[in-house]
């Protein structure tokens, strides 16, 4: 025969053996960067210690990669301690949590007793209200997360549209100013303008492309262009060349600035 | 007698949840272990994160059984519907961005590689052209003698890059050295370029590369790859 306990909620070593577990799994996720610490030296992406996504810490890994292939250096295996947080969170968000809270939720809802229903704060009524309001917060904050971060997303992506657009416009500013200079160089009857810049007409294939429309405007020694976008109207770039072939003077207007 | 059969309700109680916990964790930890392992987290996290969420769906069938009143199978079954399906969506969008992220730092880098080229390699070979046309008597010297006065000890195959440090591994190598012809091509040894074949000058394949050609008429810009 066993002794009763006092409440009928959780028997006391299975208590002791959920906060147990629940310390160990978190006692990973804090300290795997000391446990794994031979890793952390080549970490370029540092994700924050406790995570309860695991996707947060896959994506910080896959960035980290990224960086390492931007400057020519093979992409590193998974370590040990990015393993263990990911897996940590997925069993603490899939598994530990929703098991107790629910578990538990139906012996509540399904109980008898009028004791269970008690109001008295006992160390596993606190425990199972963590385990509710962490399910409840991940619950909650699902919906936000998948809206917001797909606002951010889009947004990051138009950002990144106007730059690579500015970024090729320069490209091709960059081009029509060795054009410039070479043509300031040739004699009149190689087609040049013979230490001039003055007659110079961009072809016709330069002069309106996939990213903008241009107008070069010579000036004897100096040349002016302007570049107007063609994918983000009332956007523009102007530059001006000098009798080196040198690009300067470079202004932005509209979503370029 | 009573006393005796409420432990023991209890302790079944305290079994059962040992057990989906138990089970919830050999389940989530050998799939995620028994996925091969890349040099990506994702393959794991996905196939756990299956497992996971079969689960839950397990472990939700179990808790709404009956004699749990049809209403409140109703309500977590649309709860857990919306919120594993807005945790999906999310981690799935993560999984897409950070790969597009990283795609885009690689189009920064070959934006980079290509735009130091494109600097670079021009004025080398337009400085010899304008030293060609401020001869005095045109021809006097061949465009490959102005560009060796400019590049001392310049040859085919030799590299006229002078690297600004030890991590500077640019290279901008002479191709061609005729005397009314000169052909500069530059590299990248790690940055793909758009076309994965492409033979590189340095043997490599598919990696960005950019060629120069100058002649009397002026200079011309091959984007190889």
């Amino acid at each position: 025969m066993f002794p009763k306990t006092d409440s009928p909620e959780f028997a006391p070593n299975f208590l002791w053996q959920i906060i147990l577990l629940t310390v160990i799994v978190l006692a990973l996720v804090l300290f795997s960067d000391k446990l794994f610490k031979s890793d952390l030296s080549s970490m370029a992406v540092e994700t924050p210690r406790i995570v309860l996504f695991p996707w947060v810490i896959a994506g910080g890994h896959t960035i980290e990669n990224g960086l390492l292939a931007f400057s020519g250096k093979p992409a590193d295996v998974v370590n040990g301690k990015d393993q263990v947080r990911a897996l940590a969170a997925l069993i603490v968000v899939l598994v530990l949590l929703p098991t107790i809270f629910f578990l538990r939720w139906r012996r509540w809802k399904l109980a008898a007793e009028p004791s269970i229903h008690a109001t008295s704060w006992s160390l596993s009524r606190v425990f199972y209200s963590l385990c509710g309001a962490l399910v409840i917060y991940i619950s909650v904050a699902s919906l936000p997360m998948a809206v917001f971060g797909d606002v951010i997303h889009n947004r990051l992506r138009e950002a990144q549209a106007v730059q690579s657009s500015r970024d090729e416009i320069i490209n091709e500013l960059n081009f029509m100013g060795f054009d410039l200079f070479q043509y300031y160089i040739l004699p009149k009857e190689a087609g040049g303008g013979n230490h001039c810049f003055d007659g110079y007409a961009l072809p016709d294939s330069a002069s309106k492309t996939a990213e903008a429309t241009y107008v070069v405007t010579p000036n004897g020694q100096t040349v002016g262009i302007h570049a107007e976008s063609i994918r983000y109207p009332f956007s523009w770039v102007e530059v001006k060349v000098d009798s080196l072939g040198r690009l300067g003077s470079w202004t932005y207007g509209g979503k370029f600035i | 007698m009573e006393k005796e059969s409420i432990t023991i309700e209890i302790k079944q109680e305290v079994s059962i949840t040992l057990l989906w916990i138990a089970a919830g964790v050999i389940l989530v930890s050998a799939t995620f272990f028994l996925t091969p392992q890349t040099t990506e987290l994702w393959p794991a996290i996905n196939t756990a994160g299956i497992a996971a969420t079969l689960y839950f769906a397990a472990l939700m069938a179990y808790v709404l059984r009956k004699p749990l009143a049809a209403k409140w199978r109703m309500i977590f079954v649309v709860i857990s519907i919306v919120v594993i399906g807005c945790g999906a969506y999310r981690w799935m969008g993560m999984q897409e961005e950070t790969h597009w992220q990283v795609d885009l730092l690689m189009k920064i880098r070959a934006v980079i590689g290509r735009g130091i080229r494109i600097s670079e390699m021009p004025p080398i070979l337009l400085k010899a052209l304008d030293l060609y046309y401020r001869q005095d008597t045109k021809g006097a010297k061949t465009l490959a003698e102005l560009f060796k006065q400019l590049h001392p000890g310049a040859t085919a195959g030799t590299n006229i890059h002078k690297a600004e440090g030890e991590w500077d591994k640019t290279t901008v190598m002479v191709e061609t050295l005729e005397p009314d012809r000169i052909v500069l091509v530059s590299q990248e040894t790690f940055v793909p370029g758009r076309d994965s074949s492409f033979k590189n000058y340095n043997g490599q394949t598919g990696m960005l590369q950019e060629k120069f050609i100058l002649t009397e008429k002026g200079l011309t810009h091959v984007s190889e790859n």
